[in-house]
């Protein structure tokens, strides 16, 4: 199903002791999936206890896609078997909440889709910055008779108001760099040539600051509008729950059947294609 | 044309059994009465209670006018003697808080001014769009020395930041759909003659999902809102401040010039507040 090994689909680079790069490399097409887990809950850790790193750069190495959606094609039970991360939440919310309070700051860099999983990723970092021609944002799980679950419904009405919050999550559908730059989804959409030198210049900027002027600064932004862990955590349940029921399975039957996690349109037009199961 | 001859204000169209519209049809100016609020009640029932629909998008039939201020010439009385809500809350805000939390999406289709009223019913729906060229939102109460009785000012904030909300609602001015749009007030705002197919085509794709993964998802969302009692007190102070003689000489200074007939205060609300004390 992949094209790589699992311990070198998520790939921690140490640029320098303040800045590191977190490459997600699970060809061909990203997908995250329960064997994912624990390897990110790791840089997660690392991220948290780590005395010099101020900054990180969430990136990927596969075209296309920088993160999609979650893997359905794995056996429900190796997610399920999963235990709890520190927080007492589920594995992949737990990362996510932990690493929006990491004391280091967090820089998604989307050249490309950015689903689901990719979103969710995105949203728990600190900022998220676009190209303007190549990335598309999306949380299309409404489309497959799926609830989120990896914290969107918490954080997107926060960042981008409740209007377009509901547009994104209800709409199911793939959300272009320039809008989701007019929506604030993301920080900036940048032109596709201008955004590796852009985002290196932000986080070599950030790896040279004081680290506790960081941790600090940052902890006290997350007291005004961070999402609490008790809101996120019905979000995973809401989504395993939605994941069992019957009409939500023959949606994702139909997607498979049409070459959902190959590639192929159905991945790289995943908006336009969830908005067809229903007709 | 007297407002409370209009017997049907409100036309409710399924396009299909899970996408529904609701037309609001009051000429000349669409102001809305105690006739208007109870027809608002008998949506809200309908959407409540109906296991299909899913995606409901509310329009205008009047040009130039989405959904206008309340109609200060109905007898005050026909409004607070409404019976209250499910909710408890008088039947207005009781309307905009049971359609937030609906397990069904809501989409305004503005073209036109969305003043008052018109502003707080976008504000209630799920999601809305504006005309580019055609659509002024504003909350035009405190130019008449009114508070404002639908919720903006708890929903406001949370949606564009209070110091865009601030303005909004301090300064009582039309907002054109760009600037609403720059500041987050409305989702989007496109060209007019586009408005409809992208508002349909969204709808339409939106009857196509699961209702239970639209109600789950929505409900969660929901969590961050503000609590309703915020809304019941801005209703209070919206009635209160309608007794002040400070509102009734402002509201009388302004029938005088036309408020509630077809013409320029009517069409430019927010530039004759403006004069008002000058």
């Amino acid at each position: 199903m992949y094209d790589s090994e699992p311990d070198k689909q998520i790939r921690l680079e140490r640029r320098s002791a303040g800045y590191w790069r977190v490459i997600f490399d699970m060809p061909p097409l990203n997908i995250f999936g329960p064997q994912n887990m624990a390897p990110l809950s790791a840089i997660v850790a690392a991220l948290e206890t780590d005395k010099d790193v101020r900054v990180v750069v969430f990136d990927s190495a596969v075209e296309g896609f920088f993160i999609t959606h979650y893997d359905f094609l794995a056996a429900p039970e190796d997610t399920l078997s999963l235990p709890p991360g520190p927080t007492g939440l589920q594995q992949l919310p737990d990362a996510l909440v932990r690493l929006s309070r990491a004391p280091v700051v967090s820089i998604a860099k989307i050249r490309a889709r950015a689903t689901g999983v990719g979103s969710e990723l995105a949203l728990a970092s600190d900022m998220r910055f676009a190209s303007r021609e190549k990335a598309i944002l999306s949380q299309w799980e409404v489309g497959a008779g799926l609830v989120p679950g990896g914290g969107p419904m918490a954080r997107l009405p926060r960042l981008i108001g409740r209007g377009r919050a509901l547009e994104v999550l209800l709409g199911a559908d793939d959300i272009p760099g320039d809008v989701a730059e007019l929506y604030g989804y993301v920080n900036r959409a940048l032109p596709d040539a201008e955004l590796d030198g852009f985002v290196d210049a932000m986080a070599e900027r950030i790896a040279s600051f004081d680290k506790k002027a960081i941790s600090e600064t940052k902890r006290l932004a997350n007291q005004a509008d961070l999402p609490a862990d008790a809101e996120i955590a019905p979000e995973w349940d809401a989504f395993m729950a939605s994941l069992a029921r019957p009409a939500t399975q023959e949606r994702i039957k139909a997607l498979m059947e049409r070459g959902f996690h190959k590639p192929g349109d159905i991945e790289t037009h995943l908006g336009y294609h969830v908005g067809q199961l229903g007709r | 044309m007297n407002a409370t001859t209009n017997p049907v204000q409100l036309r409710l169209a399924r396009t299909s059994a899970a996408y529904w519209r609701v037309t609001i049809d009051n000429p000349p100016v669409n102001v809305m009465g105690p006739e208007m609020v109870r027809q608002f009640q008998e949506i809200i029932n309908a959407l409540e209670s109906d296991e299909h629909v899913k995606v409901v998008v509310f329009e205008s039939a009047v040009d130039r006018f989405f959904l206008n201020h309340s109609d200060f010439q109905a007898r005050l009385e026909d409004l607070t003697g409404l019976p209250p809500g499910p909710t408890g809350l008088p039947p207005w805000p009781d309307f905009l808080v049971r359609l937030t939390r609906a397990p069904v999406v809501s989409i305004a289709l503005i073209r036109g001014r969305a003043t008052g009223n018109g502003s707080e019913i976008a504000l209630a729906c799920d999601m809305s769009f504006a005309s580019r060229e055609k659509a002024v939102l504003s909350q035009w109460e405190v130019g008449v020395g009114m508070v404002a009785g639908g919720g903006p000012m708890a929903r406001l904030p949370q949606l564009i930041g209070r110091n865009r909300a601030l303005e909004v609602l301090m300064s009582s001015d039309d907002i054109s759909a760009a600037q609403a749009e720059a500041y987050g007030y409305v989702n989007r705002a496109l060209p007019d003659a586009e408005l409809d197919a992208f508002v349909d085509a969204l709808a339409t794709r939106i009857a196509g999902f699961d209702r239970w993964a639209i109600a789950n998802t929505k409900r969660l969302v929901n969590t961050s809102l503000p609590p309703d009692v915020e809304l019941g007190a801005g209703w209070d102070a919206c009635i209160a401040s309608l007794g002040r003689p400070a509102a009734q000489e402002g509201i009388k200074a302004l029938i005088a010039r036309g408020f509630h007939k077809p013409g320029d205060v009517e069409n430019r609300l927010g530039y004759h507040l403006g004069q008002l004390a000058r």
